[in-house]
């Protein structure tokens, strides 16, 4: 749909948030100066992918969210990694609250001051881990029909009048998020999932189109993450709902292998919302949570002070609201339909809360008929999912042998950017490997489903398979290193054998070393010095000299 | 019953158990095309259609002026079903010569798709018992069809049999697929109202994991899933939509598992949660076959009626409409606007006969009268200026002049005098006759049947009529069903109308923030349970803690059946009644019913004397020290005494030669110094007291121990009298 990435932003805006990056003990130990989004997957700094993703779908008003302490760094990045001023224009504002620290919860970051005042409309919230193939202009497209009710066909009769003129009171648009399944092709152990239960939207008698994602949206009724799940069914023995949630939906489809890929699409209500309630915590589990609750709980979106918040809306509607100007006749086609049966029960109506609903897209993991191949969405928050995912986008084609039509927009330039660093007697399978700047591997080496980041060095005789390497890395003669991750400039020491190892940056690993899923982390004292940095730097640049002299 | 009984034990278990030998053989059955056999419950064993159902089985009634039956051997025929078993509990007579005049029959009629059709008759007092009782008799040799007698289907059940039997093959504890229509997201007339079933299905495998019925008047606010089903079935659906219209196709499984568990009596409640519930244990899977075209429902209730009566009208069951003349000498015509006519109705010039209408043979309609929306059988007569809207009238009704009718049924050779008004939810039964110028108010339910009285001869008599009802000269009276006013539930279902409006709904309770999230809560604690508030501690004996019984009941049942170790027994039963939080009501109902249960059985299929049959089976070791213990309590109130006795009688009422072990072991327990006289005594006054309102099966069980509180009241007059001499 190329048509869609052209199509205007109704005043949409984005913000990505930038954490600490908890589940990266390895690469994190100083999130100050290592923040976890710049961590790379597949060679780019992390919260690249969410820029893109917004760029993909036609947002430019981005806004990275970062704790003041971390914020240089984000800065620095912004300003000279090649891969994020590659970006278009115009470029992403960082942002760094005051009263934001490492462990400020998502949604109390939408209370700070400097944080609302930058949200002016409806907004999209991203996290920086974010790796989404998938388009999101789709995703918004389907909001503005189902919610701001560009598409006249909307699901719910009560609701069906969102752009209802103005005079009475005007129906609140709902929010979207999205999730996917964990457990599809590549399992990762140990990812984090969430709870949710979901109730189908009525899709009326008109079809939706086939590109359409209407078929994969439903409405959320109810999200908690696994974790919490357990704490209740290990309370209670027996998972309890709800009768007002079964009376209100007659059908609701539970989830628990999803995962909630923390892209939300907001109006913009709800940063009152998040504002009236100090207890909201999280995003995830406490906004989105109540939320889908009080869509079938009677009194609850009064309690949480909905009614006021939509009042308030209403007289203070934003200039940027495009449904403001032009009438739109509002045909409920629905309605028109002449193939429903008389109904023998009256159904009642009162004066009650509208909850705007908040739709959720479940990202189907089998390939289907329509779409033979299913668009990556996962969120990298440890590193075996930093590892896996890695592995995956490097399987890509690059875009020098497919030409521009490159269906993924991950693809790289090119699978081995410095082909003249690797030596002639070496094995580097390159469908599923990986190579970028400057990478220099000597001979009678074998690297085989690995990603290697620039300025790397491949000593003789050493074996790679499954490996993800950071910039600067050196890994001695004869090394064989199996499911490992290589921070920043890490060394890795002669005939060292490693099996799933993770390494932090800068460390220098023995020689001869032989471990098996450890951290090999840098207890004080060990860490290496600046001197060392140095040498290793001009020992790079030495052999990188030589490199040039073979080629 | 004896050959049941014995047969219970081999075959249940062996088909429970090491299936080995018998799969040998069967697989030959299973890859085998031989016609379908098909079980029909003809009877409920509900009183959902009272009053209609005292003079009239339920599946003898008429949709459309078509007998329900007559829509369900359709649907056999239609399926390809060899072999027809009808089970019937009431007017069994009345069932069979309609299905031996009928074209059905294959004796008598040639022209018969089915190989057999045979009534089988039974004492059964419920499904679970027929189906036990079916068990037992070994007529059926595989896969078979389990309909009830008011199923509306035009369904083709091949895709459903074809993945029942691929499942079959794959994997033998696969027994059962039940068919369900889905019925939309929104509201929808032919859904159950009241009493919504739930079904927990497992989409990516069509597997149920879990059943439940969800009703307003429930003090438990919550459905309870099992964890693990959460964790070993990552997708689930919950769902509420599904018109469930008793169409299962089962495997000789299900029927040794029915015969297993004999407290199971209704499909759905018991049998289909039981099972899934023990799943862990018995290992055998439900699955469904969840249907989105076609027809298919029960007429399960009189709201159902009405709204199957509507789909008919709108054509929804075609092909099983009237214009299809289903049954032999109908020839009804469908004409402009929805009207269904038979030859020979005659119609007034200026009647108008509107939309969506059925008018039977021989029926005349008056100058000025309406009738939209309306089933009227043959020879009715409707007068002049007679308003009918969505009524439904069956044959030989005389409606007179000037009279309306809305939403109300009025079933054969009644009549409704002139200027009369029926509203809405009224039920006309057969016979009875409305003076002129009365209203029937709505919902109210008219019959004229003759009631069993309660005098030892049992000779029916009619009730004399109640004018305030019908009117001066009318014929009738109110009817009123001892059964349903312990139970408000089934009132839910027995009207025509579904109203909760006469009910107290207890408000439900909504999330608090305290409950499982981090943040600090907001001071609102007095809304009551948080989300996952409490389940447990429900101490309400009327709540559903039927778990409980039902284990309490097999356990202890089982140990006096094999004349064993009561202490075991004891001790299991302590363990149930403390992970249940069972009150001590419970206890002592379980209790009751396991013993009288014994008892019962042991008179009945043993042919043993009612008092050889208690004092076996309160002489058993350890049983009195039980009963003290546990039933009745060391303090030995009087109260938790008298409460065993209802409990006992209760139980007994529904039990066959249920007078005669109530009195035996009243006098059993009263020997071995269970019970003392004051209880007695105390438990014949307060049933005495009850009158009118105890109900006539409680009162007709306790009749034979009467003798006995008698022994008792001389005894003690004999006492006191000497006590004054001395």
């Amino acid at each position: 749909m190329p048509h869609a990435l052209s199509m205007p932003s109704p005043g949409f805006q984005a913000i990505i948030l930038c954490g600490p990056g908890s589940s990266f003990p390895t690469f994190t130990a100083n999130p100050d100066e290592n923040p976890k989004a710049l961590i790379p997957i597949a060679n780019r700094p992390m919260v690249w992918y969410p820029i893109d993703f917004c760029y993909r779908m036609g947002v430019t008003n981005i806004t990275l969210i970062a704790p003041p302490s971390s914020a240089p760094a984000i800065q620095a990045a912004m300003n000279t990694n090649p891969h994020l001023t590659g970006l278009p224009l115009p470029k992403p504002d960082v942002l760094s609250p005051e009263g934001l620290d490492q462990n400020t919860g998502t949604a109390q970051i939408f209370r700070l001051p400097e944080v609302k005042a930058i949200v002016k409309g409806d907004f999209i919230v991203l996290p920086c881990d974010l790796v989404c193939e998938f388009g999101g202009e789709s995703l918004l497209e389907t909001w503005m029909i189902k919610e701001a009710g560009l598409g006249g066909v909307g699901g719910d009769h009560q609701l069906g009048a969102k752009l209802a003129p103005a005079g009475g009171k005007r129906i609140q648009r709902g929010g979207l998020g999205v999730w996917y399944e964990t457990k599809g092709e590549n399992i990762v152990k140990g990812e984090e999932t969430d709870f949710i239960a979901t109730s189908p939207l009525n899709t009326g008698s008109v079809p939706p189109s086939r590109t359409s994602l209407l078929s994969h949206m439903s409405k959320l009724v109810y999200s908690v993450p696994t974790d919490t799940l357990n704490d209740i069914t290990e309370d209670k023995k027996s998972l309890p709902i709800r009768h007002s949630l079964i009376r209100t939906h007659s059908r609701i489809r539970m989830l628990s292998s999803h995962r909630d890929a923390h892209i939300y699409v907001f109006p913009a209500w709800v940063l009152d919302m998040i504002d009236r309630n100090e207890h909201f915590d999280s995003i995830g589990e406490d906004v989105v949570g109540w939320w889908a609750k009080a869509g079938w709980q009677e009194g609850l979106g009064d309690k949480l002070g909905l009614r006021e918040v939509f009042a308030n809306a209403d007289s203070t509607a934003g200039d940027d609201n495009l449904l403001e100007n032009g009438p739109t006749d509002d045909i409920d086609f629905t309605a028109l339909s002449s193939t429903w049966t008389s109904n023998l029960q009256r159904t009642q109506t009162s004066d009650k809360l509208e909850i705007p609903p908040i739709l959720a897209y479940i990202h189907p993991s089998k390939p289907t008929q329509k779409n033979p191949t299913v668009p990556l969405i996962r969120r990298v928050d440890t590193a075996p999912l930093l590892l896996s995912v890695s592995l995956q986008l490097a399987k890509l084609e690059s875009i020098e042998n497919l030409g521009r039509e490159t269906p993924s927009p991950f693809a790289h330039q090119s699978k081995i950017a410095y082909p003249e660093g690797i030596a002639s007697k070496t094995t580097v399978t390159r469908p599923d490997c990986l190579l970028a700047e400057n990478v220099t591997v000597e001979e009678k080496c074998s690297i085989k489903e690995s990603v290697i980041g620039a300025n790397c060095q491949i000593k003789s005789g050493a074996k790679l398979t499954r490996c993800v390497l950071m910039d600067g890395v050196v890994v001695g003669k004869g090394c064989k290193l199996t499911g490992c991750i290589l921070g920043k400039r890490s060394v890795i020491g002669e005939d060292s054998v490693l099996v799933d190892c993770e390494v932090q940056e800068n460390l220098m690993v023995e020689p001869k070393t032989e471990d098996k899923n450890n951290n090999l982390m840098s207890s004080e004292g060990m860490e290496a010095t600046e001197e060392e940095m140095q040498d290793s730097f001009a020992g790079e640049e030495a052999i990188m000299d030589a490199g040039e002299g073979a080629a | 019953m004896a050959p049941a009984q014995k047969s219970k034990g081999p075959a249940g278990k062996g088909a429970a158990k090491g299936k080995k030998p018998a799969s040998a053989g069967k697989k030959v059955d299973d890859d085998r095309e031989d016609a379908l056999q098909a079980v029909v419950l003809a009877d409920s064993f509900e009183t959902r259609f009272s009053p209609f159902t005292l003079e009239k089985p339920r599946c003898l009634l008429p949709l459309a002026n078509t007998p329900l039956i007559e829509y369900t051997l359709e649907f056999l025929a239609m399926s390809g079903v060899g072999d027809v078993y009808i089970y019937c509990g009431a007017h069994t007579a009345q069932v069979e010569s309609y299905i031996q005049a009928s074209k059905w029959h294959p004796l008598t009629s040639p022209a018969s798709p089915f190989h057999t059709l045979e009534i089988v008759k039974t004492t059964a007092r419920s499904v679970g018992d027929a189906l036990r009782d079916l068990d037992a008799r070994d007529l059926i040799t595989g896969d078979f069809l389990l309909v009830h007698g008011d199923l509306v289907s035009n369904l083709p059940i091949d895709t459903a049999l074809a993945a029942h039997r691929a499942r079959r093959i794959a994997d033998k504890n696969a027994i059962m697929t039940m068919i369900l229509r889905s019925g939309g997201l929104g509201s929808h007339r032919t859904k159950s109202h009241g009493i919504t079933p739930i079904f927990v299905v497992d989409p990516t495998k069509n597997r149920c994991l879990h059943y439940e019925e969800m009703h307003p008047l429930q003090a438990d606010k919550f459905v309870n899933i099992d964890p693990d089903l959460v964790s070993t079935h990552s997708e689930i659906e919950l769902r509420t939509d599904l018109i469930d219209c008793g169409i299962d196709i089962c495997t000789p499984d299900v029927l040794a598992l029915w015969a297993e568990s004999f407290d199971y009596e209704v499909p759905r409640r018991h049998f289909l949660h039981g099972v899934l519930k023990d799943y862990e244990l018995n290992g055998k899977t439900i699955h469904t076959e969840i249907v989105e075209d076609h027809y298919a429902a029960r007429v399960f209730n009189l709201q159902s009626y009405e709204a199957i009566s509507k789909d008919v009208l709108g054509r929804w069951t075609y092909p099983l409409v009237p214009d299809s003349n289903l049954l032999a000498g109908q020839s009804y015509k469908f004409e402009r606007g929805g009207l269904c006519k038979e030859n020979g109705v005659v119609l007034a010039r200026t009647c108008k006969a509107g939309k969506r209408t059925v008018l039977g043979q021989d029926t005349s309609i008056g100058d000025g009268s309406v009738v939209a929306n309306s089933i009227i059988g043959r020879r009715c007569q409707i007068g002049k200026n007679v308003n009918i809207q969505n009524a439904y009238i069956w044959d030989d009704v005389v409606i007179s002049d000037g009279s309306t009718v809305d939403r109300a049924i009025i079933a054969s050779n009644a009549a409704v005098g002139k200027n009369c008004k029926i509203h809405p939810g009224a039920l006309l039964s057969f016979g009875v006759r409305i003076a002129n110028e009365k209203e029937v108010k709505a919902g109210a339910r008219i019959t004229r049947t003759k009631r069993k009285l309660e005098s030892e001869e049992g000779v029916a008599q009619a009730v004399s009529s109640e004018p305030e009802i019908v009117g001066e000269g009318g014929e009738g009276y109110e009817f009123h069903d001892e059964d349903e006013e312990d139970d408000e539930i089934s009132t839910l279902q027995s009207n025509l109308i579904y109203s909760t409006a006469h009910l107290n709904i207890s408000s439900e309770s909504i999330s608090t923030f305290s409950s499982e999230t981090s943040g600090p809560s907001i001071k609102e604690r007095s809304r009551t349970t948080s989300f996952t508030g409490s389940i447990t501690s429900d101490d309400d004996p009327n709540s559903t803690n039927e778990t409980f019984h039902h284990d309490a009941v097999a356990g202890l049942y089982d140990a006096l059946k094999d004349g064993g170790d009561i202490d075991a027994a004891k001790l299991e039963f302590m363990g149930l009644r403390l992970s249940n939080n069972a009150s001590d009501h419970q206890i002592r109902r379980a209790i009751a019913t396991a013993f009288a249960k014994h008892i019962a059985q042991l008179v009945e299929n043993e042919k043993l004397d009612a008092p050889k049959a208690a004092a076996q089976a309160f002489g058993l070791n350890g049983a009195k020290k039980f009963l003290e213990e546990v039933a009745i309590g060391m303090e030995r109130r009087e109260e938790d005494q008298v409460d065993f006795l209802v409990c006992l009688q209760k139980d007994l009422a529904h039990r066959w030669s249920g007078a005669t072990v109530l009195a035996a072991v009243c006098q059993r327990l009263y020997q071995i110094e269970v019970l003392e006289e004051e209880a007695y005594l105390r438990w014949w006054a307060d049933a005495e007291a009850l009158g009118e309102r105890e109900g006539k099966i409680m009162k007709k069980v306790r009749e034979k121990t009467k003798v006995f509180i008698d022994w008792f009241e001389e005894a003690e007059e004999e006492s006191s009298s000497e006590e004054e001499s001395d």
